[in-house]
């Protein structure tokens, strides 16, 4: 089976990364749902290398598959928020998905060091909702009408995040 | 618990995690379940493991294309 690897966000993957973000699989699971321009697409790149956020492309094997991120991290407040999509909608629904997801919480929690993160996800996102249920977030209030707000601590996520831990890693992606 | 307990019981608790009848869940195929995605698919897993003892991977998971399926499945596994 393909392994999944991650590589950091680069000037190289940018224009891959404004496509999948374009896509309307991708784009109307956004709060912010505008079409992305190159030029939004850079200035938002350069943003991001000044901020304390971490972005990066996940594979399964050669094929590209998605963008993983942590951002407003807040060392002093040992918070940050955790975004995923899966680009290539040939793999919507698919295990490499969920093992990206906690290669991420996994860096943020035990590399990092922080404790709870934050999630603003659209009632309608059934994917995600169902993702961030399994992962241990609870619902925290309303961000908007049609958005939810989700918390997830670093100790509910150890315990939660056990059986899944245990069919991805027994499956070796 | 004998093996029809435990696919009686697969049954109930599949039903629950992917938010379908047991009568739907006997004649529907799996891909066309929405909670059959990856995240159902290993608590499917899970499930599996605490009550038949059996690791299934996610290959294997992935053949059957029915609730039928993963009876034969198991059937022939454990």
């Amino acid at each position: 089976m393909p392994k999944l690897t991650i590589q950091p966000l680069d000037e190289n993957n940018l224009e891959l990364v404004r496509h999948w973000r374009n896509l309307d699989h991708v784009r109307t699971r956004m709060a912010t749902q505008n079409r992305i321009s190159q030029d939004e697409q850079r200035a938002w790149f350069s943003r991001i290398n000044k901020k304390q956020a971490k972005h990066y492309i996940y594979s399964l094997g050669d094929i590209d598959i998605g963008s993983a991120n942590i951002s407003a991290i807040s060392t002093k407040n040992g918070t940050f928020e955790a975004g995923i999509y899966c680009g290539n909608s040939k793999y919507l629904g698919h295990w490499v998905n969920i093992a990206a997801s906690l290669f991420i919480y996994d860096k943020a929690f035990f590399e990092f060091g922080l404790t709870q993160s934050t999630a603003i996800v659209l009632d309608d996102n059934r994917a995600a909702l169902n993702l961030n249920k399994n992962l241990g977030y609870v619902s925290c209030g309303r961000h908007s009408d049609h958005i939810g707000k989700y918390i997830l601590t670093k100790d509910m996520y150890e315990v939660k995040s056990q059986g899944i831990r245990k069919v991805i890693e027994r499956n070796k992606l | 618990m004998t093996h029809d307990d435990k696919i009686a019981e697969l049954k109930k608790q599949m039903s629950e995690i992917l938010e379908i009848s047991e009568s739907n869940l006997e004649t529907v195929n799996m891909s066309d379940i929405a909670e059959y995605d990856s995240m159902g698919k290993i608590n499917v897993s899970l499930i599996i493991e605490e009550l038949f003892e059996y690791e299934i991977d996610f290959d294997t998971l992935d053949s059957a294309k029915n609730f039928s399926g993963i009876c034969d499945i198991l059937a022939a596994k454990v």
